[in-house]
């Protein structure tokens, strides 16, 4: 999908140059997206994609675990393929992300080991609410009361009387074969395990009763959209029930239901899962540094750095419903013994509450290891990394790819150049690098101070090193400008709104049908001092939210269920980015 | 307080590289936090001063060990039972006295050796230090220089020590400075001793270790081990005043032992990175035998060439200070120790830290 705030972008590009790009850029974003200022009447007709998506990894496992217990969900890897980022989330991926039949294979090989569990001696007596009259022999109403209940949590919703008939079939079926019951059983869930139906989070849509012009997500298919947003999770009990007694289409139901899993302590997952996807953190997957230029940086302590940011946003968020922006200058954190290493610190057992020194240099998530060694190469810093990754991240902008006939040789006549900032300058003087460099490097360049591995450093091979630096019109000195130039940036707020609907409503948002809905959504934010469990309030109760926005759509998206051939996936990904411009 | 003698400065190429490294860093004093700095031990063993070809300090070559010293004390061993011979030995080793044996025990002749001049005094007994002081008082490297398992770098007390102190908890040994105003130049520091109850920070490696970590002090089970001396710093080297008894935890191998030195004092090279140098003075000689068959089995000595009950009665012959009211007889024996520290953030509980 053509991305309109790319379009914004380069045609700022091209009509400025060098450091009139970085003044004027500014106000080139604020002209590509005029906010209002209130929410109209108008935008209550808003409605999004209806959209079918593939669990993510850490979905699959929460849903095993939610139905199933945390043991058999720990012992099998999600079978669940790779994503493609799709504007700036794995989330937004989802719902265009093929399934080979390798990967059928796998998903088939995880359900043969779950529903193997589930049946076995330790786990039958718990997870299973009856007892078969002959384990020798199959028992058709036990088969069909273990299939009802776990049916209905696997797919995040009842199953249909035909359905039922016939998973109890393929379990009678397997047990007469086997001679035992739980055989039988164990088929019957694998057959649900590799079911679209559960891999898959289907939207669904119906006439709503009120306001026949207008389709909204069935009762289900919202549970599951308010779930996943809120939680990382399948909907619960509770949740379920209220779908099924259609309290999720009354404001009042609707409104508790929210509020219920907004006070939940498994907000916090939901939160953590958000911010883990806006902020790549998957990369720390595969991310190593360089033993012998960071020899203190191990597994461990990457892990610890993405762990101490995630800490931080949730209790600056959720736990304190702190100001959003303030993320990017606050300077209380949490620090384990093995992360404190990198930050010269001493720190308590365990994870603690720490606060950086009132006058450092560390402050908001900017400093922290996590993005500071992310967006690093393994052996040294990289501005054009960093820079790139907070314009991207937090600012929703998109920072073009190098061209591929790319010409590094001034870069690597630069070698003697102590420091990053001298090595970069060849950039100014080559046009076709400037004018990328030029919006992500100065204020990379103002983290110099942190080396690759995030640690601080006073020079750079004995120079001294100058910060000072500019962020769209903004000029500072040092990084707590850096810092506070971002958090007053007039895109922050837009952006994560931006990120949260995308991730809410499991695909990119398209500027053009949603542009008005969002700054709607942006005026409210800033009505409610920019806290998150608001926003996440006002997304979930949202029009637009449970409602979809054309009975076209819904056809289009529906082939997906199907496992296509590799030629039909990709003309079936063309027509949805086609739709999507559309 | 009087500081007397120097201490071991170099150990090979790769000690003075390491300490050309510390003094280039000398002058950072970043982890200096509240006036405070502390180090955790990384390395302890006992200092050995060694030629290439042992010629010098062993001209008649190595100690026999258990299995050389049996082959000649039972050659037909076999038609022996073995309350004879291996009970026997054994007998002797958890029960050693001071009464000569049959074997002639080679202390070490060549006049260098590391260590300080702990007494102040300069005897005919005395080592000279090779970088010519002299008076240096190390008669425990008398006894162990000319057996195999202490000689660098692959004698058994040589290795194993140093791995038992990265690997086990038990051996987490820290002093803490306060009061510092320079690493290079200070006047007067309080030192403070502790144990420390975390794993060492190391690299990727799982074997170097790192500055900038951080130990809890432990104060349940080391809260004995605490002492507090007073020190200074001249020209980046600590020198402490001697503290009257000073207890090491020893663990090794798994079995948890300790020596007990007294009017032990350090003399170690700072730097913000990190400690190295000497620690020296009497050990209680009761203690230290006990610790090395405690910690080595039969096979470690064997393997080292440690004859437990020849060392036993040499520790006793060569012991220098702290004479017994009773009988006279000396109880301790003048020793230095190569030490090496890392930097480490020292955090004491809340409760302590208050008092």
């Amino acid at each position: 999908m053509k991305n309109p705030w790319n379009d914004c972008f380069a045609t700022a590009g091209l009509v400025h140059w060098k450091r009139i790009i970085l003044a004027t850029m500014l106000s080139a974003f604020v002209s590509c997206s005029d906010s209002q200022s209130s929410i109209t009447a108008e935008q209550l007709d808003f409605g999004s994609p209806m959209r079918t998506r593939l669990l993510t990894a850490d979905q699959y496992t929460n849903s095993i675990a939610q139905v199933f217990g945390e043991d058999i969900a720990s012992s099998v890897l999600p079978p669940i393929p790779p994503m493609a980022r799709t504007d700036g989330l794995l989330a937004s991926g989802t719902a265009f992300v093929g399934v080979t039949s390798d990967q059928v294979s796998q998903i088939q090989q995880a359900a043969a080991s779950i529903a193997a569990q589930v049946v076995d001696q330790d786990h039958r007596d718990f997870l299973i609410p009856c007892a078969p009259e002959a384990k020798e022999a199959a028992d058709s109403s036990c088969a069909a009361l273990f299939i009802k209940e776990s049916g209905r949590l696997l797919f995040r919703r009842p199953l249909s009387d035909s359905r039922l008939v016939d998973l109890v079939r393929i379990a009678d079926y397997a047990a007469e074969q086997t001679d035992d019951f739980y055989d039988g059983l164990s088929l019957a869930l694998e057959a649900m395990l590799i079911s679209p139906d559960f891999i898959f989070i289907v939207d669904r849509a119906e006439v709503a009763p009120d306001a026949p012009d207008q389709r909204r997500l069935d009762a289900f298919s919202l549970a599951s959209r308010l779930s996943f947003l809120l939680w990382n999770a399948p909907p619960d009990e509770i949740l379920l029930q209220e779908a099924e007694a259609g309290a999720l289409h009354t404001q009042e139901g609707l409104t508790n239901a929210v509020d219920r899993m907004l006070g939940s302590a498994r907000l916090e997952f939901g939160v953590r899962a958000f911010f883990d996807d806006l902020m790549a953190f998957d990369e720390f997957d595969s991310l190593a540094k360089d033993p012998v230029v960071y020899p203190m940086v191990t597994g461990t302590t990457l892990e610890h750095a993405r762990e101490q940011t995630l800490r931080t946003i949730v209790d600056h968020l959720v736990d304190q419903e702190s100001d959003y922006r303030d993320l990017f200058t606050t300077r209380k954190t949490f620090m384990s013994m093995q992360l404190a290493a990198v930050y010269d610190t001493p720190a308590g057992e365990g994870w603690s509450p720490f606060e950086f020194d009132e006058d450092g240099p560390r402050l908001g998530l900017l400093t922290h290891v996590s993005f500071l060694a992310a967006n690093s190469h393994s052996v040294r810093s990289s501005p054009t990394l960093r820079g790139k990754a907070l314009r991207e991240t937090f600012l929703c902008q998109r920072v073009p790819d190098p061209p591929p006939d790319v010409d590094f040789s001034s870069l690597e006549d630069a070698e003697d150049a102590a420091t990053a900032k001298e090595r970069l300058a060849v950039h100014n003087t080559n046009p076709s690098c400037a004018g990328c460099h030029l919006i992500t490097d100065p204020m990379g360049l103002s983290l110099e101070n942190f080396d690759g591995a995030g640690r601080f450093r006073e020079t750079e091979n004995g120079a001294s090193l100058d910060i000072a630096g500019e962020l769209d019109g903004i000029f500072y000195d040092d990084i707590a400008g850096l810092a506070k130039a971002t958090r007053n940036h007039p895109k922050l707020s837009a952006c994560l709104i931006n990120r949260l609907y995308a991730y809410g409503t499991g695909g990119p948002v398209s500027l053009r049908d949603d542009r008005d809905m969002l700054a709607g959504f942006e005026d409210r934010f800033v009505e409610n001092e920019y806290k998150l469990p608001a926003l996440l309030r006002d997304i979930a109760l949202s029009h637009a939210f449970s409602h979809v926005r054309s009975v076209e759509s819904e056809v289009k998206i529906r082939d997906t269920l199907r496992i296509k051939a590799p030629a039909e996936r990709a003309e079936s990904a063309n027509a949805l980015a086609k739709m999507e411009e559309e | 307080m009087a500081f007397c003698g120097v201490g071991r400065s170099t150990s090979g190429a790769l000690l003075l590289g390491s300490l050309l490294i510390a003094f280039a860093v000398q002058a950072d004093e970043s982890r200096i936090r509240n006036r405070t700095i502390s180090y955790v031990m990384t390395d302890l063993f006992w200092s050995v001063y060694q030629t290439e070809d042992a010629q010098n300090e062993c001209p008649r070559g190595f100690n026999d060990g258990p299995r050389e010293q049996f082959e000649k004390l039972f050659p037909d061993y076999d038609s022996l039972s073995i309350e004879k011979t291996q009970l026997a030995q054994e007998i002797q080793t958890w029960h050693p006295n001071t009464e000569p044996d049959d074997f002639e025990f080679f202390e070490v002749e060549g006049e260098l050796s590391w260590g300080l001049n702990l007494d102040g005094q300069v005897s005919a007994n005395d080592f000279t230090h090779p970088d010519g002081t002299l008076g240096i008082d190390n008669e425990v490297y008398r006894a162990v220089g000319c057996i195999i398992g202490f000689r660098g770098p692959d004698g058994v007390e040589h290795i194993f020590q140093n791995k038992a102190i990265l690997d086990e908890v038990f051996n987490r040994m820290m002093i803490e400075l306060t009061e510092v105003d320079s690493l290079k130049n200070d006047e007067s520091v309080v030192i403070t001793m502790y144990r420390g109850k975390d794993r060492l920070l190391t690299d990727a490696t799982g074997q170097k270790v790192m500055a900038g970590g951080t130990q809890r002090v432990d104060y349940r089970w080391g809260e004995s081990l605490i002492r507090r001396f007073t020190g200074q710093i001249v020209d980046g080297v600590l020198f402490t005043e001697p503290i009257a008894e000073m207890v090491m935890p020893w663990q090794n191998l798994s079995v948890p032992s300790v020596h007990v030195f007294k009017d032990a004092r350090f003399q170690l090279n700072l730097s913000s990175e990190g400690a190295s140098g000497v620690l020296a003075g009497y050990a209680d000689v009761d203690t230290w035998y006990y610790q090395l068959i405690r910690n080595d089995s039969t096979h470690h000595l064997s393997n080292g060439q440690i004859s437990a009950i020849s060392l036993y009665k040499a520790l006793r012959r060569l012991a220098d200070s702290h004479p017994d009211p009773e009988t006279g007889n000396n109880t301790a024996i003048s020793t230095a120790l190569d030490v090496r520290m890392a930097q480490v953030y020292i955090v004491h509980p809340d409760i302590k830290a208050a008092e």
